[in-house]
């Protein structure tokens, strides 16, 4: 089967479309010899268990199909003004709309449009408000197609007058991990590969340097140790991101209320940031991401939690799902020792401003200029 | 005489080209000045955020003033998570020790392991006669759900970053009202000091020092 097809028709194993039917834009097939008049209206199956059709009489959908390319290629150099980008993509949902159609599904036919509209949307930050409504509505209608918990996928941009910063108490943290387990909920990190976005670190007392060279970020036993510190890295969102800088396609940006964030499809996982972060903070998804789906977290953001691709980046935003409507950051919330501070920069009166005017902070690998908005500080 | 000062006007224009071509205006910025920049902007505005974050629920929280009316702040009740509150349901007229076996059948749950042995005792934070109130070491009672006045009498540092900000935990949400938790859903009073146990969830392995890059 070929790759496009697969792409068309999605990867559902109860129903693929027979071997022997070829997607209309590649040669056309040789072998078919049987006729299915009888399929061929897009009623004749709702859903793709119950679906028994079969491929259509090749030859022609095969002329239908050119006639169409040739009809829709003139009307696209008749529009004047018209974009490369929007003909081409008229042009690939009209082919995929009469391919669905013949092939006689009506799921698929969906599937398959909304497919192609994903494949060929923007890069996030140049929708528009109806364009990013749009793919959000594809994005949950996609999710519902595939049987899994329908997601309610957020837009919500950065709120004016808000710049998002965090502090660590490394006097505080205890080690028990309970970020670790609130962030993985939260963010729907991949089950299978055990992903975390937060690492914690023992510390012998004493032996403490910016690189972490003596810190041991594979403790398993009752926390909290005698004579040692712990402390956590996550993204530390700086203000100069070098992973922004590598990107080769403008896949990641930093936001207006400070937060980095990645367009998870955009990306195209060449892993350029996962090498320029000086703090390990990059994932990235060697396999399609596994969650239960039961323990999906429905209440998504289009650049945060979301369900990620395989092949693709992934990173801390902040938990900006829940960052953006007001709330702590879930490892903040779950951490049962206080160690960790978060809030807006911006307010004089705020807990990380109070932690920066008063407390003594530093930042991991100052001196590269990153200028994180994640400081560590001591009682 | 002439030559140095020569040299010096030909090395004052290279270095400053030398520093615009590696660092072209406005690509670097620091924390601090993106703060000073974006400060002059207005506050967030409320309608950007959901209600709730906005709403106080006067039955879990009080009100409390510390120092200045501009940092006034809210504090979770204690009263409605106690065990054996009200006390005076059994100690009608005052605090009494009859004998160890009575207390290990009343309060045998508790181990007193606050300060160095024999500092505190019962009284030391209990009323002695009006049992539903804490006793404060310079006179006066406050009531369980204003614990901290209690702790801060010994605590002054860690009452003062509470209240800052820097100690303790923040309910919920960063905007909106500040509602805090009290002293005591943290900390045990009678054992204030945080138990020894098994992480969460098992780590993922990872050497700092050995890591190129970071899968």
């Amino acid at each position: 089967m070929s790759r496009t097809k697969a792409f068309l028709f999605g990867q559902t194993a109860e129903h693929q479309p027979p071997e022997a039917y070829t997607y209309p834009l590649l040669p056309p097939p040789q072998s078919t010899q049987a006729t299915f008049a009888s399929h061929s209206s897009a009623s004749a199956c709702a859903t793709p268990n119950s679906c028994s059709c079969q491929p259509p009489k090749p030859t022609n959908a095969d002329t239908q199909h050119e006639a169409l390319i040739k009809a829709d290629l003139q009307e696209a150099e008749r529009a004047d003004g018209i974009s490369r980008r929007e003909m081409l993509q008229h042009l690939l949902i009209g082919v995929a709309a009469t391919a669905a159609v013949t092939s006689g599904c009506s799921e698929n036919l969906e599937k398959g449009s909304l497919n192609w509209e994903e494949y060929f949307k923007k890069n996030y930050r140049v929708m528009t408000a109806q364009e990013r409504t749009d793919t959000v509505q594809r994005l949950e209608r996609l999710a519902q197609m595939r049987n899994e918990k329908k997601p309610s996928i957020q837009t919500k941009s950065a709120i004016p007058g808000v710049l998002y910063g965090y502090a660590f108490n490394i006097s505080k943290c205890k080690g028990y991990m309970d970020c670790v387990e609130a962030c993985i909920k939260e963010n729907n990190l991949d089950r299978k590969s055990g992903m975390q976005y937060i690492r914690m670190f023992e510390i012998e007392k004493g032996k403490f340097n910016v690189n972490l060279d003596h810190a041991d970020g594979t403790y398993h036993h009752e926390v909290p140790a005698a004579g040692h510190v712990y402390m956590g890295t996550q993204c530390f969102q700086c203000e100069n991101p070098p992973c922004v800088t590598v990107c080769p396609v403008g896949a990641t940006w930093k936001e207006d209320d400070g937060i980095v964030v990645i367009d998870y499809d955009w990306c195209i996982g060449c892993r350029y940031c996962q090498s320029a972060c000086p703090y390990w903070a990059r994932r990235f998804n060697w396999h399609e991401p596994v969650v239960p789906d039961a323990e999906v977290n429905p209440i998504q953001h289009y650049l945060g939690n979301r369900k990620r691709k395989k092949g693709v980046m992934e990173k801390c935003t902040f938990c900006i799902q829940r960052s953006r409507e007001g709330k702590l950051p879930a490892c903040a919330e779950a951490c049962p020792t206080g160690a960790r501070v978060f809030g807006n920069l911006l307010d004089p009166n705020s807990e990380i401003r109070y932690v920066l005017a008063n407390k003594k902070v530093f930042r991991l690998k100052e001196d590269l200029g990153t200028e994180p908005k994640f400081w560590y500080f001591m009682d | 005489m002439t030559r140095p000062l020569w040299l010096l006007a030909l090395l004052f224009p290279t270095l400053q080209a030398c520093k615009i071509a590696c660092h072209p205006p406005g690509h670097h910025t620091s924390v601090h000045d993106t703060i000073q920049k974006k400060q002059q902007s207005s506050p967030p505005s409320s309608r950007l955020f959901p209600e709730s974050t906005t709403q106080i629920n006067p039955k879990q929280t009080i009100p409390v003033r510390w120092d200045a009316p501009s940092r006034d702040f809210f504090v979770h009740k204690r009263t409605p998570h106690l065990k054996r509150y009200p006390c005076s349901g059994c100690h009608d007229d005052k605090m009494r020790y009859d004998s160890p076996e009575r207390f290990r059948a009343t309060h045998g749950d508790i181990s007193l392991k606050h300060a160095p042995l024999g500092t505190l005792q019962c009284q030391s934070c209990h009323q002695r006669k009006k049992m539903d109130q804490l006793a404060l070491p310079a006179g006066g009672s406050a009531s369980f759900d204003h614990a901290h006045q209690l702790c801060a009498s010994c605590h002054q540092s860690q009452a003062r970053d509470w209240a800052g900000g820097a100690h303790g935990k923040r309910v919920s949400f960063w905007y909106g009202p500040r509602t805090l938790e009290s002293c005591t859903s943290c900390h045990n009073p009678h054992q204030p000091l945080f138990p020894k146990k098994w992480p969460k969830i098992r780590y993922r392995p990872f050497h700092p020092h050995k890591a190129r890059s970071n899968r």
